[in-house]
């Protein structure tokens, strides 16, 4: 029984019983299409509710509905799309290449089969907007059985897109880093036993991929025997503190080549069991047997600097005692030549004598400079809290000949106590002093201040300075005084070997600070003199 | 230049000829016409306190100068003998040597060195230093007697 079935041949409508059947008929139909229009109510409820697009079209591909989410990704209402062929409505094109790709309604048309939409599809909405987009058309069979139209669903898919981007770009992110810096890569299940081993992390131990079984069992048998058991223990330490204790190791490898492989192996443990035991550990290789040969170069370069220098000076230190020997004879034998030979040698002869003695004289005291210089470091003694104000005191007291001498003041300012060697501050002090005293301008008394510019304990550092205002120097000259036996003035003019600021610049050295030196030609210097207040190194005792 | 001085036996112990023939001008010039007698090392010191070959007629000296860098035997060792061994130890032994090391000195003493002096680097320093040495052990102090 169809709709079109009343009225039909052989009917006759005035026939009270035909009447009779029509309005049967009609009730029925009103039934009919009451129940259709709910259907078709129903039927919108659930296409316009659809949050993906649902385009409908005739056979020749005309629309004839589309959906709220069809609207908003092409930009045309419905009222507007109606009757409209759907290549004005749905364009699409490929991603790559921008050419039009086949619409799947024709595709639907002409195979009357399902039409998935081929990948990187753009759909252009009707203000310009590009959309990446899936879809898929299917025939709507029509009262015969045919297709009696198509429908095609499409969505948007450009956050999924996006986000499958992303995940991609970081997992070769991560490939590139791990490849780059050459480091292999580990993903441990702790309850299954089972490990992933990178390839990297394999061929940093010479082996290809497919050489080593991906099992725990394959590094706990590379690794040296004797560095399992500590990853072990900080492994135990990283999962007894839930991951608070970091998994970091430096351990050896043995290489298939039979070398020595130092990696640092860092990771933690990314999934926990209930019960707090560790289900999944991730982690990384780097080599650094480059770093540990270098460190172990280092060592060994710097241990040989140290033993060459103490051989050094030792060699001076017994240098200086040997090198006497000889003078001493030379001198001894001189007076000796002088004592019992001077009535018989000539006036020049003795002169010569003189000059030999002269010589000798100074040879010894360069000697005894040498041996002073050598002992800052061969008589040094542990830092330990020195009072400059009383170093000062006992330093002025050694001057005091000195001080009556030339009539000369020294003026000292409040000191800091610092962290040194009381007997090479002493030192330090008497020579910057003395100096200051000895380059006095001829027929002035001598002034020589020492003070403090900085004492700053926050900065460790102390900052002082002894002035004089006697005849200075060029400041040109202001690094060649700390230099060995470097002098500025003729011994005739100022006795001295020139080792007195060399033996000032090894001590502050010594104790980790810098000295400096500023000269006016004809108006003094000052030496600036930096030390560290505090050595951290102190050992138990020095304090007191 | 004293009738009692030159009684005074002196042994010394030193390598170094030139030393020794110093060492003698410079005791000829403190006038100091002491009987010095040299020995050349420590086994040579030790032979002649023990009278051994060849100083089988060797007399007891009254003051030893003792070098301490010395072959064979070094003076530090002598040392340790002479004041280890009951016979010997009453006679006074004086260091004369190059080294101002400190732990030459602080060793020396710890030994019981009598007094301990650093050679002068000048003769005219030797002279004035033997003849306070001479001052000193031959008419100030009192040294043991003979015979004991």
């Amino acid at each position: 029984m169809s709709a079109s079935e009343p009225g039909g041949p052989g009917v006759r409508p005035d026939h009270p019983a035909a009447v009779e059947q029509l309005a049967a008929e009609n009730d029925h139909l009103k039934v009919r299409v009451a129940v259709l229009t709910a259907l078709e109510q129903r039927f919108r409820a659930i296409l316009y509710g659809i949050g993906d697009g649902v385009v409908v079209t005739d056979l020749r591909g005309r629309v004839q509905q589309m959906n709220r989410a069809a609207e908003s990704l092409t930009g045309w209402t419905e009222a507007e799309a109606a009757g409209r062929l759907v290549h004005e409505v749905f364009k699409i094109v490929n991603e790559h290449d921008r050419r039009e790709v086949e619409n799947p309604i024709d595709k639907v048309v002409r195979e009357g089969a399902v039409a998935g939409l081929a990948n990187h599809t753009l759909l252009i909405a009707r203000d310009g907007t590009e959309r990446a987009i899936a879809d898929s058309a299917s025939p709507i069979p029509g009262s015969t059985g045919a297709p009696g139209g198509v429908v095609l669903i499409f969505r948007d898919v450009s956050a999924e897109r996006q986000a499958a981007k992303a995940l991609r770009d970081s997992e070769r992110i991560l490939a590139d880093i791990l490849e780059s810096t050459l480091s292999g890569y580990w993903d441990w299940n702790i309850p299954a036993g089972t490990e992933y081993l990178s390839p990297a992390f394999k061929r940093m131990f010479g082996y290809e991929d497919h050489e080593l079984p991906n099992a725990p069992e394959t590094w706990q048998k590379l690794i040296f025997a004797e560095d399992l058991p500590g990853v072990l223990d900080v492994f135990r330490q990283h999962v007894g503190t839930h991951g608070r204790a970091p998994f970091y190791n430096e351990i050896r490898y043995r290489h298939r080549d039979g070398s020595t492989v130092w990696v640092i192996c860092a990771g933690r443990v990314i999934e926990w069991a209930p019960d707090g035991s560790a289900v999944r550990m991730v982690g990384c290789h780097v080599d650094i047997t480059g770093r540990k040969r270098t460190e172990a170069l280092l060592k060994t370069a710097l241990e040989d600097v140290q033993r060459s220098n103490r051989e050094l000076e030792e060699f001076a230190y017994v240098a200086s005692h040997d090198l006497q020997e000889p003078l001493r004879k030379i001198s001894s034998f001189s007076s000796l030549l002088v004592q019992e030979c001077g009535a018989a040698v000539s006036a020049d002869a003795r002169e010569y004598l003189d000059h030999i003695l002269a010589a000798v004289k100074r040879m010894q005291a360069l000697i005894n400079d040498l041996l002073q210089l050598s002992r800052v470091a061969t008589r040094a003694r542990p830092f330990a809290p020195v009072d400059l104000n009383e170093t000062l005191r006992e330093v002025l007291e050694d001057l005091d000949a000195r001080l009556k001498e030339s009539g000369g003041t020294v003026t000292v300012g409040p000191l800091p106590a610092l962290d040194a060697d009381a007997i090479q501050m002493r030192q330090l002090f008497q020579n910057l002093i003395a100096n200051g005293l000895k380059f006095r301008k001829p027929g002035e008394a001598p002034v020589v201040q020492v003070r403090i510019l900085e004492a700053d304990a926050n900065a460790n550092r102390a900052v002082l300075c002894v002035e004089d205002h006697g005849i200075g120097f060029e400041p040109r000259f202001e690094e060649r005084i700390f230099g060995l036996f470097q002098r500025l003035h003729g011994r005739q003019e100022y006795e001295g070997t020139g080792i007195g600021l060399a033996v000032c610049r090894r001590i502050v050295e010594r104790h980790g600070g810098r000295i400096t030196a500023e000269g006016r030609l004809g108006d003094g210097a000052t030496f600036r003199v930096e030390l560290p207040m505090r050595h951290a190194n102190l050992k138990e005792g020095d304090a007191t | 230049m004293n009738r009692e001085c030159s009684m005074i036996l002196l042994l010394m112990a030193e390598d170094d000829p030139e030393d020794q023939m110093l060492v003698r001008k410079a005791f000829a010039q403190a006038h100091l016409a002491n009987d010095l007698t040299v020995v050349n090392d420590g086994e040579e010191l030790m032979d002649y306190l023990h009278r051994r070959p060849p100083y089988e007629q060797a007399i007891r000296p009254d003051l030893i100068l003792l070098d301490l860098n010395m072959p064979r035997k070094d003076g530090r060792e002598a040392l340790r003998e002479i004041k280890a061994d009951p016979l010997l130890r009453s006679i006074p032994v004086v260091v004369l040597t190059t080294s101002s090391a400190d732990e030459d000195i602080l060793r020396s003493y710890d030994l019981g060195v009598n007094s301990y002096v650093q050679k002068p680097v000048t003769f005219p320093k030797l002279v004035e230093l033997v003849t306070e040495l001479g001052k000193y052990w031959f008419k100030i102090v009192k040294l043991p007697p003979h015979g004991e």
